[in-house]
């Protein structure tokens, strides 16, 4: 699916904050000139097609008391990598997990992203982990200080 | 925050209806009133509790290659590469961690040359020597919906 100008303005629009009224779509309707109906269909098929992953609010972690953030990298072997993500995708306090190249300096391969009340309680996920996985590798990263945190805009 | 706005905040997050009029469909699925979701909504945004309400697009759909980047930058460095990097567009994420590699930042270009003129940029201009580039190789879950 290739990308239609309408469907582009309808993503750019989406990419800012929504108007908080009972109908935030009426500034985009009178710049398209289509219906609010119609464009709740591109959002339907953005949605669909993939090109949106999420729709909602965007929360700050923080300010909902999850203050500690810790990006803990894994040294996870081949066939150990499935039960791997079973494990860390069901943990409702992870938000990212992903596999990534690793380097001559840096064997970790498994990265996952854990939000907390606390560093304990960060550092009780991992251990939780460590011992569901058997893997005894790895590196809790904490956030020490965030230095930029936007939700990119892509220009179409 | 009582029981009440965390429900709000939650389905905010997670449920939030594809809809003409979705603050008057969540009301409804809330069984509250539509103006004081709204006024609840505007607070949530005041406080900045809410960054933002709208659409996550996919970097990976748009065809955009991502990569992590960790670096290792001296204390009396930090705040020259930190703003430097912080200028590029291309940068969304980018923290300082308790590690010999300090500074962790993400990258996202469309094209591979932006990657490698940024990366050339921090080894000869800025003199930064030690530099991981850890594309990803698979993503499993991308889900910041918060429980709280």
């Amino acid at each position: 699916m290739r990308l239609s100008s309408r469907q582009k303005a309808i993503l750019d629009f989406l990419q800012q904050d929504l108007a908080v009224s009972s109908s935030p779509f009426l500034a985009l309707k009178r710049k398209l000139r289509i219906n609010e109906d119609e464009i709740v269909n591109e959002l339907v098929n953005l949605k669909r097609a993939g090109y949106i992953r999420r729709y909602g609010a965007i929360l700050n972690h923080r300010k909902v008391g999850l203050k500690e953030n810790c990006m803990c990298v894994w040294k996870v072997s081949s066939h150990v990598i499935k039960e791997m993500v079973r494990i860390t995708t069901d943990c409702p306090q992870i938000s990212h997990c992903y596999l990534r190249k690793t380097t001559r300096e840096w064997p970790y391969n498994f990265y996952t992203m854990i939000h907390g009340r606390s560093k304990a309680e960060c550092l009780n996920i991992i251990e939780r982990i460590a011992k569901a996985s058997q893997v005894s590798d790895y590196q809790p990263l904490f956030t020490i200080k965030e230095f930029k945190k936007i939700s990119p805009r892509y220009k179409f | 925050m009582n029981q009440k706005e965390k429900l709000i905040l939650t389905t905010l997050q997670s449920k939030f209806p594809l809809s003409k009029h979705p603050y008057r469909d969540l009301a409804r699925r809330l069984k509250i009133n539509e103006k004081f979701l709204l006024s609840k909504v505007s607070q949530f945004k005041r406080k900045g509790i809410i960054r933002r309400i709208g659409a996550i697009v996919s970097s990976e759909r748009l065809g955009h290659k991502g990569v992590l980047i960790g670096i290792s930058v001296p204390q009396d460095k930090l705040k020259g590469i930190v703003s430097f990097i912080n200028s590029s567009s291309c940068v969304s994420h980018n923290y300082l961690r308790d590690c010999e590699y300090n500074v962790w930042f993400t990258f996202s270009a469309k094209k591979k040359k932006e990657l490698t003129d940024f990366v050339r940029d921090l080894r000869k201009n800025k003199n930064i020597r030690k530099i991981l580039i850890l594309p990803a190789k698979k993503l499993f879950k991308l889900n910041a919906e918060f429980r709280f």
